[in-house]
């Protein structure tokens, strides 16, 4: 009996304990609404962060630490760098024209050959490093082109004339880069002229110049005064110390832990009004706790469903959502036998829900594209290019036409006795993957295609969908690019990220033509030719882009969050109430 | 009872080398390749590009002798360099091990300080109500996963109560010394360090209670008492030291497993240890990270066996190793 009763007690204990935990969770809802998210006036009524001081704490995953404006490839580590260097041009947030940062202005000659750039005056380097001028431009290039760099950014410049010769060192000058000074002690490999002395201008001559050149020039500037060392190995160990011209001055990195930046008292735009920003690194899942218990100030929601729930209970911030830059598609590799066949690919498109599954995998966030664009960019087809809805009964049509018969008894189709099965390829770690074949399966049995599956970690998947020869289509993630061309390389015949093989001469001269066509209007119009080819080829079904929603402490005022723009981007003017 | 030390020491070398061979074989061979992963989505990379880089890292050349290669550097104590970030790997180790290591020493040292005497005070009060609150809860640590735990002690002690930070190692910017430093780690690593203690311990008290129950049923303990021994005296000096030879066994195996089994509460709490860096060196195929840091828990395996065959004959006088 004894026995009995104690083990009812530890029983009750158990209880009460898991009423106490599931209680927490509750705790915190009541009378919170969204109205008090925007009153105006009291960012500091409430606000667990009101106390935190002038330092704007940004935080995310942990960045690599290549802090390195030419050599970085994580988004992570460019935040870091958008804030110590300058670009050359920039982007406007509103139009995304380009308008000047370092460059104060830029003439392209009448044979779209020669850019000559003129540098701002007075801009200071770190640390008094002295003033920046056009040799830390070309400084900057001839890193890029010189035979040990193996950072992603060389083919952006790699038109630059002479550059492929000093690259494969066959040429000790890029003969494409002239400055305007006398040649110092301890030259740069460029042309040197002495027409006219002037330490602020700079020449490069292109094998012709093109839009993507231009868009390679938002790409930053490493001032010579710091980086110009002995030997390579000794320039990559800088990439923990960076120094450039930028709004904020690197402090230190803590390893996997925060990156500390003060701000430039001397920046040439005038200082920024933060006196710190702290880039503090959190695990995905413990963000949103963190801007709870008021430790950050700014952070990108990464589970949107489940966070935005917990954000809804906070009414000391806001949520700003842009159109993310990631975009989801289908891709079809064109080398298979199976996927040669125009009807087939038009059938999948046609038989697939797209609509109905992004709407209601993103909750009515996102929207099904139609291009590998942007939809507010220019040369986003118009809406009637939207091909192939949903229509189970056209494609039927299709199958049938391309000669594979129904078999009644299993309903799946047949060609001379084989069945019409197609694999599917696609990223174990991905949600978006794994809810959208579960779809396709279900949609694609019904006009009697079978489709199987197959997820693999990041690494594999890289490995497999290119080269294995089971894969017919897989699922593809894309960061888009302002520039559109590095969009529709996609595509092109010869680039490395056509891994569906498809290969059209009339898409890759059109696009060859768009992209070295300067006029913004006339670009975007081939830009446009070139998307519809895709949409009557299929060689691929666009899915949904993503919508980011950023959670801002209301404490942070004139944060701009872009598409495309890091969002750092209005550092300089960010402010904090205090 | 040196030269059988000696012996296992000769052994554990070898030991160590064939888990390079295996290890190093194994991640060369499994399916995707760090270059391509790190470079494939940017535009503009030409095939070239790619094979120079691949070149310039060895990785064009064939698995063998690139085993080779890595173990001659491996003698000269270069552990490689990291793919990811462009760093030598064993200052990504250097920087992050101490961190793990603080981490999860504290947690075993908390663990078994509250596992002993609670083991104990359950085995010897069996069946009491204090025996099955502790079993209970036992049960209950033994399965609850960490991760769950650990969001659960965020969500009361740092969101609700704000007494502890929700993430980090140390106060993002501080310009702490001395024992403000220390205080500010302590209190940073108090939720992570309960995680892992209390985990840890629900097993211990487990193996702790049942080890001193199998002692006091036997002879001598019966013998001691018989003599009229006090029964504190017959507990904690007669049976615990008996008591304790299988569980010194089992903490010294667990010492690697706290190394690696902290990833999850390293990653949950934002802690800038080694678990962090397995994790994302793996889906990179960053492979000299991931030789490093299988090499270095190869070692700690290897020593945690030593370590405990070394303390097994200081509790246990009877045990003479040949």
């Amino acid at each position: 009996m004894k026995k009995k009763k104690w083990v009812c007690l530890a029983l009750s204990v158990m209880m009460v304990v898991s009423v106490i935990l599931s209680g927490c969770g509750k705790k915190s809802d009541g009378g919170k609404t969204k109205e008090g998210k925007e009153a105006a006036g009291n960012e500091l009524a409430g606000n667990p962060a009101a106390e935190a001081g002038n330092v704007l704490r940004y935080i995310c995953t942990a960045p690599p630490g290549v802090f390195n404006g030419i050599l970085y490839t994580a988004t992570y580590d460019q935040y870091i760098c958008d804030m110590v260097f300058n670009r050359l041009l920039n982007y406007d947030s509103e139009t995304m024209d380009f308008k000047p940062e370092l460059a104060e202005s830029w003439e392209v000659d009448e044979e779209n050959n020669t850019v000559t750039m003129h540098i701002r005056k007075g801009v200071q380097i770190h640390n008094d490093l002295g003033e920046l001028t056009a040799e830390d431009v070309a400084f900057t290039l001839q890193m890029l082109c010189c035979p040990e760099y193996d950072g992603p950014r060389y083919s952006n410049f790699a038109n630059i004339v002479g550059a492929a010769e000093y690259k494969s060192k066959t040429a000790d000058t890029i003969t494409g880069i002239t400055l305007y000074t006398k040649a110092p002690e301890d030259p740069l490999d460029v042309v040197y002229s002495d027409e006219e002395e002037d330490p602020y201008k700079i020449t490069l001559e292109f094998a012709p110049f093109t839009t993507s050149n231009l868009h390679a020039m938002t790409g930053y500037i490493l001032p010579r005064a710091y980086y110009d060392v002995d030997s390579y190995d000794e320039f990559v160990a800088l990439n923990l110390k960076p120094v450039g011209t930028g709004p904020m001055v690197f402090n230190q990195y803590v390893i996997d832990q925060y990156v500390e930046l003060d701000k430039n008292e001397n920046y040439w735009d005038g200082a920024p009004k933060l006196d710190k920003v702290i880039y503090q690194c959190v695990s995905d899942d413990a963000r949103i706790a963190t801007m709870q218990s008021g430790a950050a100030d700014i952070c990108e929601v990464r589970n949107v469903d489940e966070d935005l729930v917990q954000i809804d209970e906070m009414n000391f911030v806001t949520v700003d959502s842009v159109q993310g830059n990631t975009f989801a598609f289908i891709r079809f590799r064109m080398d298979q036998e199976l996927m040669q066949d125009i009807r087939i690919r038009q059938a999948l498109a046609y038989a697939f829900d797209r609509a109905g599954f992004v709407e209601s995998y993103t909750g009515g966030r996102s929207t099904l594209t139609y291009a590998p664009a942007p939809k507010d960019a220019g040369a986003y087809p118009s809406e009637d290019e939207g091909m192939y809805p949903y229509d189970p009964d056209k494609a039927a049509e299709l199958l049938d036409e391309a000669g594979w018969k129904l078999n009644e008894s299993d309903g799946y189709r047949y060609k001379d006795g084989k069945k019409l099965t197609l694999n599917y390829t696609g990223i174990s770690e991905n949600k978006n993957d794994s809810m959208k074949t579960a779809v396709m399966i279900e949609n694609y049995k019904a006009v009697g295609i079978e489709l199987i599956a197959t997820f693999y970690d990041w690494a594999t998947y890289m490995d497999t969908v290119r080269t294995d020869d089971k894969t017919h289509i897989y699922g593809y993630a894309w960061s888009m690019s302002p520039d559109n061309y590095q969009n529709a390389v996609l595509f092109q015949k010869g680039s490395l990220l056509n891994d569906g093989q498809y290969d059209n001469p009339e898409y890759d001269t059109l696009l060859e033509e768009a992209r070295v066509e300067l006029d913004v209007d006339k670009s975007n119009e081939l830009y446009k030719q070139c998307f519809h080819i895709l949409n009557e080829d299929v060689p691929v079904i666009y899915m949904n882009d993503y919508t980011t929603p950023w959670v801002i402490n209301n404490r942070v005022k004139n944060v701009i969050v872009s598409t495309f723009l890091p969002w750092t981007y209005n550092i300089k003017n960010i402010e904090i109430v205090q | 009872m040196l030269k059988y030390f000696v012996k296992r020491i000769m052994m554990s070398i070898l030991v160590l080398f064939g888990i390079t061979v295996i290890v190093f074989f194994l991640i060369h061979w499994a399916p995707g390749d760090p270059i391509q992963a790190m470079y494939n989505n940017i535009p503009g990379m030409t095939q070239e590009q790619i094979d120079a880089k691949k070149a310039s890292m060895g990785l064009d050349k064939p698995v063998p002798v690139q085993y080779v290669m890595y173990m001659k550097n491996l003698f000269k104590g270069d552990l490689g360099m990291s793919i990811q970030y462009n760093r030598p790997v064993l200052d990504l180790i250097g920087e992050r091990v101490w961190n793990t290591f603080g981490l999860t020493f504290a947690a075993l040292l908390l663990s078994i300080l509250l596992a002993i005497p609670v083991g104990v005070l359950s085995a010897t009060k069996k069946y009491s109500a204090f025996d099955y609150i502790v079993t209970t809860l036992a049960f209950v640590g033994i399965s609850i996963p960490s991760f769950f735990f650990g969001f659960i002690l965020i969500k009361i002690f740092a969101v609700d109560l704000g007494w502890f930070p929700t993430a980090g190692m140390q106060t993002a910017g501080n310009t702490f010394t001395g024992l403000d430093k220390i205080m500010d780690i302590a209190w940073h690593g108090a939720l992570p360090v309960t995680v892992l203690a209390l985990i840890n311990m629900a097993s211990y008290t487990r193996y702790v209670r049942s080890s001193i129950l199998d002692v006091i049923r036997q002879d001598y303990i019966r013998t001691a008492r018989a003599k009229g021994l006090k029964e504190k005296v017959v507990i904690y000096k007669h049976a615990l030291r008996n008591g304790l030879i299988p569980v010194v066994t089992i903490i010294g195996s667990s010492l690697a497993y706290l190394f690696s089994g902290s990833l999850i509460t390293e990653t949950i709490f934002s802690w800038p240890g080694l678990g962090k860096m397995i994790y994302g060196a793996t889906t990179a195929r960053d492979y000299y990270v991931m030789m490093g840091i299988n090499i270095f828990v190869a070692v700690l395996v290897v020593l945690g066996q030593l370590l405990s065959d070394a303390l097994l004959v200081l509790v246990d006088p009877r045990i003479k190793f040949k």
